[in-house]
């Protein structure tokens, strides 16, 4: 098992730095060049969410995005301090496409886990 | 990174091209130049997005707001998308069915304009309304 920690300020500006860092673990590990699209889709609206739920909810904390490698299985787990019950500010249209994008998530409150398996 | 957003007339119609990643932080950068656009009372637009190489959903919802300034105008959007990535993005929101896609700029300056919607709804998730 092996992985990274990533906390950025919940600015707009720093959620390209999230997918960059998601999509170079992605491919250190082998996902198909089609599932480094997703990855890089679906962690950019993740984390865009957990940025603009920062910004609704007056938040200042920083964002955390883990990076975890195990086996054949390329995890994603997004975690913001604005808890449960906050409306998404999208009509639900980031949540949408995080669910086509990534084969497993989990929403528990402040934190979204997408997971990708390796095809081998 | 920033993206480079530039507009010119062609062929009776407002050409907006796109050059880098359209996220989050870049959308308004889009936006602004859209709304100035349609400020001017141009109603035939096409956002080039051949320079793209990646579009979210923030970028996503830059283009339904014009679309629906447009439409109010009875005007056109037309879209042009080259990168797969890109495009993908538009089929899994059912976008592509709402906003006419085009490969290349002459189809989208030559073609029907807006009159119909582009192919691929397989992998639609919002059931084509927008």
């Amino acid at each position: 098992m092996s992985g990274a920690t990533l906390t950025i300020p919940p600015l707009a500006e720093h959620v390209r730095v999230a997918r960059v860092v998601a999509v170079a673990a992605a491919r250190r590990i082998g996902l198909s060049s089609e599932q480094l699209d997703d990855v890089r889709l679906a962690v950019g609206e993740a984390v865009s969410r957990a940025v603009s739920r920062h910004i609704a909810g007056n938040l200042v904390q920083d964002i955390s995005i883990d990076i975890i490698e195990v086996g054949s299985e390329f995890t994603v787990v997004v975690t913001d301090h604005a808890g449960v019950g906050l409306p998404e500010t999208d009509d639900g249209v980031a949540l949408a496409l995080i669910r086509a994008l990534a084969p497993r998530l989990q929403l528990d409150g402040s934190v979204l886990t997408l997971s990708w398996a390796t095809a081998a | 990174m920033e993206i480079d957003v530039t507009t010119r007339q062609e062929s009776g119609c407002t050409v907006v091209t796109v050059v880098g990643e359209v996220d989050v932080y870049t959308a308004p950068t889009l936006d602004e130049a859209l709304s100035a656009t349609l400020a001017e009372g141009n109603t035939c637009v096409v956002v080039d997005m051949t320079g793209v190489d990646f579009l979210d959903s923030t970028g996503l919802s830059v283009l339904v707001k014009a679309l629906k300034r447009i439409r109010e105008a009875d005007g056109s959007l037309d879209v042009v998308v080259s990168v797969d990535r890109v495009a993908k993005v538009f089929r899994l929101t059912g976008l592509d069915k709402v906003i006419p896609l085009h490969a290349a700029l002459a189809d989208a300056l030559d073609g029907d304009r807006a009159d119909a919607p582009a192919a691929n709804y397989d992998e639609s998730i919002t059931g084509g309304e927008a």
